[in-house]
């Protein structure tokens, strides 16, 4: 034990992911229901 | 009307966010204690601004509505509070991933935690009011009325660090972070601004056509 944190690129890479997922997967989908919606 | 701006936008945000990502993740050095982990707030913090911002929309949308009776403040208001919805989310979801690895705990009654999901609630509420009241007078009207009430938690949310001891760190300042850490938040924190500024447009358009088509008198085979 010292303190600093080791390791944790899993975290790091699943909060990213999760990210990208979220913000162009709700944007895709509003664009599509904006073009279904003409 | 044509979405070739609010295209733009997401373009040029998308850009952004993978120059602010591969900084944050492989030119920014890891955190003195937290380590590696501490790149997930290059995300973290960013989404944390645009949800705050983008609620302060919602109000502003919900009074300017409320004193104009305005519909196109109404089809603002209707997009603010499904993009908040999904911003409070998502917050959550990479304040849970940061959590585990630094607190051992994805969640905690903190006092910061507590107020952003009491946030999320009460706009999960309110997009779900929209979705079921059918008169549009009234599903405006009632919520813009409840985003003005649900907007109290969002002062509270900003200072609930420094009103009650929480586990939650408290707000940095520009003296308190270095320069190597100030890039990627800064550069993700433009991109998603304008990915969310353009799906907020286009939202907003699409409240607009369905209106259009919620109020639009019956065709004249279907009278008869």
């Amino acid at each position: 034990m010292n303190g600093v944190l080791n390791g944790g690129w899993g975290f790091v890479w699943a909060a990213y992911i999760v990210t990208a997922l979220t913000i162009f997967g709700y944007a895709a989908r509003t664009f599509v229901q904006n073009r279904s919606a003409r | 009307m044509s979405n070739r701006i609010p295209t733009a936008f997401v373009v040029i945000g998308a850009l952004l966010l993978l120059a602010g990502s591969y900084y944050g993740l492989a030119i920014s050095p890891p955190e003195e204690h937290m380590g590696d982990v501490q790149r997930i707030l290059y995300v973290h913090v960013p989404t944390a601004w645009t949800a705050m911002l983008v609620l302060t929309w919602a109000f502003i949308c919900a009074v300017v509505f409320l004193i104009r009776g305005s519909w196109k403040w109404d089809h603002r208001l209707d997009a603010a509070i499904e993009m908040a919805v999904v911003l409070c989310l998502l917050l959550s979801v990479q304040g849970a991933i940061w959590a585990k690895p630094t607190w051992g705990v994805w969640w905690d009654w903190d006092p910061r935690l507590t107020t952003v999901a009491v946030l999320l609630t009460a706009f999960v509420g309110i997009a779900a009011l929209r979705h079921f009241v059918e008169d549009p007078m009234k599903r405006a009207t009632w919520s813009a009325v409840a985003t003005v009430i649900g907007y109290v938690d969002v002062p509270i949310v900003y200072m609930s660090v420094r009103w009650w001891n929480s586990l939650h760190q408290k707000q940095s300042t520009f003296s308190s972070v270095s320069r190597e850490f100030l890039i990627p938040w800064f550069t993700n924190f433009a991109g998603l601004l304008l990915v969310v500024g353009a799906v907020l447009i286009v939202r907003a358009r699409t409240a607009s056509l369905r209106l259009e088509q919620e109020i639009a008198p019956p065709l004249l085979e279907e009278v008869a």
